[in-house]
């Protein structure tokens, strides 16, 4: 099978985050960038599968020139090829822009699975999977945490709430969004890496993809980014020790929701 | 020429000294490829995520937990890097095995087992070994499936190793030797399954062996250490071992040169682990600091504490410096030879050998600084176990000790550079009389209106026409007998090592500056800078014991005058300095270089 891994390159979680001079994002000066944490499961969730049911993993990527290393990074680990999505076009796109690029890279390949992370770290959205899979008219699943694939179908497993699971058989192709913590991650040997030098990126870019700016012209905006405020605020509960003890248990419960 | 050969020409071992480098010339560790990040990242990720996280269990000296790490290093290839291709190795250059290194000071006690493995117990095989006895060990040796270990040491003989008493003796079929003697401070010693072992053959001919466990290979009880307490240390008694003669690594009677030659590469390698031991601590100091408050203020705001960070990120940044030029050197040196044969390798490794032992001495007393420091910082917190400057502060001392005491690597410094110098190598005796002349009649004193570059390669030239007089002055003065003048000898090794420091700290930020503009290098200019100002004190300061000592007080002597033109004035403000380049050290919460 034919499966493509959606990695996104983020800022490290321990890098010391400044609002940038727009004051619409985090400066990107001095950071130092990661694998995304969610699309690390999902692809070793597609190397597991390929090593099962044999095939081909295609690591894609989108954004500037520094994202070829989490190419890089997913070929040393066993990835076959690589597909660099690069447009300076495609520099602020918002979740939907980003689903959108995706799909039409996509659609040049046949694939058999398209696999995200469930979502990024950076923006949080959940929805370039979603988005991906509405515009390429195929079924998807998001939070999955196992994947068994049959004759031209799959049988995943998605997280619910509260401890509960739900099994659902999709048709392939089919986009699915794989949750952190899944499987256990494999390191890249230096073997790997030395490999990863021979194996093919390719670049794609807007006119490529026969993309057009109606298509990616962002559908929302980050107006401002902010670090929340810290506030303190005491509060004296008055009345005797049981009623001072209903009224915390009340705010325990129904503001600090701690229960 | 292309800047790939004007590196390898200007690579040439004890060049420092007698030529000026441009920064183009040189390796930095701003030069390590992307590859070759990888490489380390995939030993860093192995060391905080598997090795890290059974730390207890290795403190607890669980060894079967270090045996099955190596193993899991060898799955991710750590352990093959420096074996050549045909023998299950993936044959890297230096940088690549020193990068990857660096990552494994993490946890020194394991860096300990991992290095004394693929350093010192693999390393000889490659160099020495018939191709039998390398297709024999080397496969295993690269998965972790045997685990070696070195054995030169005896509890009579350290630094004089080839006082060796453990005996060799031929049997009558001539099939096998036969081993007695005792080994000591055995890294590996209760895990490791091939020893590389030290011992005279008839008792007269310092030979090496490849000796496997077995009968009569007994491991002694593990050693209690003041640090690296998480490795197994023991002693090796040798009680009638068999080894057949298939075993004798090189030459019989040649032992001194596998002992030798291997602790170079030891001490090159020993450089990267401890600036990487070095940054470790200072990046836990500048976030303790910063989050220790008192008198209602972080202690990272005062101004003794500023100076501290400070000079540690000198000497982090400094011994980087050094390191990964002289490993880019040798790689270059390694180029222009035959990779197939190894003991051209070998030979253009040790023409490097003043520099290696410069590395040596310069990073450990480093490490030993800043893990002191950072002790420091800690206050009261710094003495606990409970804290990581109480560990880090005893596993550095160990580093001034082994791979050749730094006593041995200071005489090692001048006398191997005289020795190349009476080879006729370097014009010693023109170029001292030259500088003499220069300063005497030197009408550029001042030097109070330069700065940065300027003034950096300004003291950088008086340092180094200070050190090139003062070794001639002693050759003449003492010639073969300046081995016996061990102070003296001392004084000047101190003057070489700090003349290698400042011009490969000046290149480093050269290059940097060339790459990236003097605002992206700002605090590495003002580190080069605080470095090199305070050794031009220490130079001139050393000069002037050194007068003392060779002109038998002769305060007419013509050195005097010398040293002091040559002796810097102090136009930097160093406390300024400092504070800028703490700044940016606490601004950032960590070192950045």
């Amino acid at each position: 099978m034919k499966i493509i891994v959606c990695l996104k390159q983020v800022p490290k979680n321990d890098s010391i985050l400044r609002i940038s001079e727009t004051g619409d994002w985090i400066q990107d000066r001095d950071l130092t960038y990661e694998i995304n944490e969610s699309d690390a499961y999902a692809l070793e969730e597609a190397l597991q599968l390929k090593e099962k049911h044999g095939g081909e993993v295609i690591a894609l990527s989108l954004g500037p020139a520094r994202v070829q290393s989490v190419i890089k990074e997913a070929l040393a680990r066993g990835a076959d090829r690589g597909l660099h999505l690069e447009d300076p076009a495609f520099d602020k796109l918002d979740a939907f822009g980003i689903g959108a690029v995706i799909a039409a890279a996509a659609k040049t390949e046949q694939f058999d699975l398209l696999l995200t992370g469930l979502q990024s770290d950076d923006f949080g959205f959940a929805q370039t999977g979603v988005v991906a899979a509405e515009l390429l008219g195929a079924p998807h699943a998001t939070i999955v945490m196992a994947v068994e694939v049959a004759e031209g179908s799959m049988r995943v497993k998605r997280e619910l709430e509260s401890g509960y699971f739900q099994w659902v058989t999709l048709p392939s192709p089919a986009v699915l969004t794989i949750q952190s913590g899944i499987n256990t991650l494999r390191y890249a040997t230096l073997k790997g890496i030395m490999a990863a030098k021979k194996k093919e990126i390719k670049k794609l870019d807007a006119a490529a993809l026969g993309l057009d700016s109606n298509v990616l012209a962002p559908k929302q905006q980050i107006r401002r980014v902010y670090f929340p405020q810290k506030t303190k605020l005491t509060e004296m509960l008055e009345g005797s020790p049981s009623e001072v003890a209903a009224k915390l248990l009340d705010r325990l419960a129904n503001e600090a929701r701690v229960f | 020429m292309s800047a790939r050969e004007q590196q390898i020409r200007a690579a040439r071992g004890g060049s420092f000294l007698f030529e000026e480098r441009s920064s183009a010339e040189v390796f930095t560790r701003e030069d390590i490829s992307e590859e070759q990040q990888m490489f380390a990242r995939v030993a860093e990720e192995f060391m905080r995520k598997e090795v890290l996280a059974r730390s207890e269990q290795i403190y607890a000296k669980d060894w079967s937990v270090t045996v099955d790490l190596l193993r899991k290093a060898g799955e991710l290839d750590l352990l093959r890097v420096d074996i050549p291709e045909g023998y299950g190795g993936l044959g890297l250059d230096k940088v690549s095995s020193a990068y990857v290194g660096e990552q494994i000071a993490l946890m020194p006690s394991f860096g300990g087992s991992l290095g004394a493995h693929t350093t010192i117990g693999t390393l000889p095989i490659v160099y020495f070994g018939t191709p039998e006895q390398r297709a024999k060990y080397l496969p295993r040796l690269a998965t972790g499936e045997l685990i070696a270990a070195y054995a030169l040491t005896e509890p009579g003989s350290g630094s004089d190793a080839m006082a060796a008493k453990t005996k060799a003796v031929l049997s009558e079929d001539g099939t096998h030797y036969t081993l007695r003697g005792q080994k000591m401070w055995i890294t590996n010693g209760g895990i490791a399954d091939v020893f590389i072992v030290f011992a005279k053959v008839d008792g007269e001919r310092f030979t090496a062996f490849i000796v496997e466990r077995g009968p009569g290979v007994v491991s002694g009880k593990e050693e209690k250490k003041l640090g690296l307490d998480g490795n197994s240390t023991t002693a090796l008694m040798l009680e009638d071992a068999r080894v057949p003669v298939e075993n004798v690594l090189g030459e019989i009677g040649r032992g001194h040169v596998v002992a030798f030659n291997i602790l170079n590469l030891g001490r090159l390698k020993l450089g990267g682990r401890n600036i990487g031991g070095a940054k470790l601590a200072l990046n836990n100091a500048v976030a303790y600091a910063n989050e220790r408050h008192q008198f209602g203020r972080s202690i990272a705001s005062f101004g003794l504490i500023k100076r501290k960070l400070a000079e540690m990120a000198v000497r982090c940044y400094v011994g980087d410096a050094l390191v990964w030029r002289t490993l880019g050197a040798i790689d270059c040196a390694l180029e222009t030879v035959d990779a197939s044969d190894p003991m051209q390798a070998l030979k253009a490794i040790e023409q490097y050998a003043v520099e290696c032992s410069i590395i040596k001495v310069w990073t450990s007393e480093a490490l030993s600084y800043v893990t002191d420091e950072t002790v420091q910082v800690y206050g009261g917190y710094g003495y606990s176990q409970d804290y990581p400057a109480e560990r880090a502060y005893r596993d550095a001392r160990i580093t001034r000790i082994y791979e050749g005491t730094n006593e041995i690597n200071r005489t090692i410094i001048p006398t191997r550079l005289l020795k190349s110098i009476a080879r006729g190598e370097w014009p010693l005796g023109e170029v001292a009389a030259r500088a003499m002349d220069d300063a005497l009649y030197r009408t550029d004193f001042g030097a109070l209106d330069l700065r940065g570059a300027e003034y950096v390669r300004h003291t950088l030239r008086d340092a180094k026409s200070t050190t090139l007089i003062a070794l001639d002055a002693a050759a003449r003065k003492y010639g073969e007998g300046l081995a016996e003048e061990q102070e003296v000898v001392g004084l000047l090794a101190d003057m070489m090592i700090d003349v290698y420091a400042i011009e490969s700290a000046c290149l480093r930020t050269e290059k940097l500056v060339a790459e990236r503009g003097a605002d992206a290098a700002g605090a590495a200019i003002e580190m080069t800078s605080v470095y090199a100002s305070d050794a031009a004190e220490r130079i001139a300061d050393l000069a002037r014991e050194f007068a003392a000592a060779v002109t038998d007080g002769d305060d007419k002597s013509p050195l005097w005058a010398a040293f002091e033109r040559l002796a810097p004035l102090r136009p930097i403000d160093t406390v300024s300095a400092r504070r800028r380049i703490a700044a940016s050290l606490i601004e950032a919460n960590r070192y950045l270089w």
